[in-house]
């Protein structure tokens, strides 16, 4: 049960993924935000706001078995683009699986020795969002 | 003419060549009448498994790299294959795992850091390099100053043209799998398996004892044309003089003071010195990788092991070969 205590966390929340307005029903009550457009402020460079982020998959390369690089970073770790997080294994083969952007590995990825497919998402990436300079 | 690449060609430059870089193929085989030596990679095993990773034939010319610590940039896409010791590496910062195979792009550099686990590394492109042979191979001869890259070893500045160029290159970022080696490699600490040579039974028996039972410490002065050894001084029973006659690399000569010398692949073609054994062909390899200053041990073993040896390793290195094809097929 949402409480009015939640309400600040829940702005932020918004805020932070580009909500205009959100709504929480339950019980016969209802909360709803509407969040105001921020005031312009002057930027040096004329560029669109940045997309909200959202998980990026890591793709399995190929049909194997999946196995976690050893020096892998935890979970909740920054890692770099292009960064091997581990590896699938077919046969003698090790095709390598890296970080297709910076950013924050999400949670615990499938569990190594899955036999995964073609695409399969192995591991996820929230991409690190752009800080204003 | 020098052959270097012009600016715009498909070539890579290298930009650091570490302690001791030279184009090595398979080696120059046939020519000991001519008094040419063999040349080649002193890790053949490595050369021919790189070429295989990126679908040469095994022996096409690639790089040699001594103790890592080079660095080159790739002016065309290519796909390259690093084997042999772990240098490492990465390109344009990202890493390399070893035995890997790659897709460079035209701009991005390939740093080697200091080798591990061994003491050369091997890069072979797919396609190989525009480097005319001489008298039928492309390795460098390094002491006759001929073949390979201007018959020298590699310089920064130097750029090696690219015979697969303009075409389009497939996406690459596969290596093999350490353990499927283990076949082919066998253990890391196997001694060095010698054939008694002609001079074998003229060293007296301490020294015949010796050979298989001490520790050999690679010297530091020890290097592609041949490996001194320090251990117990091995005699002869009798003082013999002996005209100069033809040598293999692997041939373990015992000069004057008993210290022992493995000749390898940039060997004289002949020499005068008592012989006590010689490396088998099938551990060649080994020696290639083993750092100055580690210790080796020898055993002695028959002819036909030796052959045998042989014959199991390639027999082995097909097997991963095939193995690693039928992968490649089910992932392209």
């Amino acid at each position: 049960m949402v409480e009015v205590k939640d309400i600040a966390g829940l702005a932020r929340y918004a805020a932070a993924h580009g909500i205009g307005e959100l709504v929480v029903e339950e019980r016969g009550r209802r909360i709803g935000l509407r969040l105001l457009p921020p005031a312009p402020t002057p930027s040096p460079v004329a560029a669109s706001p940045p997309a909200p982020p959202r998980a990026v998959a890591v793709a399995s390369p190929a049909m194997g078995v999946f196995q976690a690089a050893p020096d892998a970073p935890a979970a909740g770790t920054a890692v770099t683009g292009g960064a091997i997080l581990g590896h699938v294994r077919l046969g003698p083969l090790l095709l390598a699986v890296r970080a297709p952007i910076d950013g924050i590995l999400l949670g615990a990825g499938i569990p190594d020795g899955t036999l995964v497919g073609h695409g399969d998402r192995l591991l996820e990436i929230e991409p690190q969002v752009e800080k204003a300079t | 003419m020098t052959g270097q690449a012009m600016n715009g060609e498909a070539a890579i430059e290298i930009l650091s060549p570490g302690p001791l870089a030279s184009v090595q193929d398979l080696g120059r085989h046939g020519c000991l009448a001519l008094g040419v030596g063999r040349s080649g990679a002193m890790d053949p095993l490595a050369l021919t498994l790189a070429n295989r990773l990126v679908g040469n034939e095994a022996g096409i010319a690639g790089i040699e790299f001594t103790l890592g610590a080079f660095a080159l940039r790739f002016h065309a896409d290519a796909v390259f294959a690093l084997t042999g010791a772990d240098c490492r590496a990465t390109l344009d910062g990202l890493a390399l795992p070893p035995l890997w195979c790659m897709t460079a792009r035209a701009g991005q550099v390939l740093k080697g850091g200091a080798a591990r686990g061994g003491m050369r590394s091997y890069l072979a492109v797919a396609g190989g390099f525009r480097v005319a042979p001489v008298l039928g191979s492309a390795s460098t001869d390094l002491k006759g100053g001929f073949g390979g890259w201007e018959g020298r070893a590699l310089r920064p500045g130097d750029r090696l043209p690219l015979r697969a160029a303009g075409r389009a290159v497939p996406h690459c970022d596969w290596g093999l799998a350490p353990e499927s080696l283990a076949a082919l490699c066998g253990p890391a600490d196997a001694p060095i398996r010698v054939v008694a040579a002609a001079e074998y039974g003229l060293f007296d028996a301490a020294a015949r004892r010796d050979l298989v039972e001490a520790e050999w410490t690679i010297q530091p002065d020890s290097n592609r044309v041949g490996y001194r050894l320090a251990g117990p001084a091995l005699a002869l029973t009798r003082r013999v003089e002996l005209l100069s006659h033809g040598i293999l690399p692997g041939t373990i000569q015992v000069p004057p003071s008993g210290q022992p010398v493995i000749q390898l692949s940039d060997a004289n073609t002949c020499g005068g010195y008592p012989k006590i054994g010689a490396v088998i062909g099938a551990d060649l390899w080994r020696l290639g990788q083993a750092r100055l200053g580690s210790r080796l041990r020898f055993a002695l073993v028959e002819r036909a092991a030796a052959v045998a040896a042989l014959r199991r390793q390639a027999l082995a290195a097909e097997a991963l070969f095939a193995r690693l094809d039928r992968a490649r097929r089910a992932v392209a």
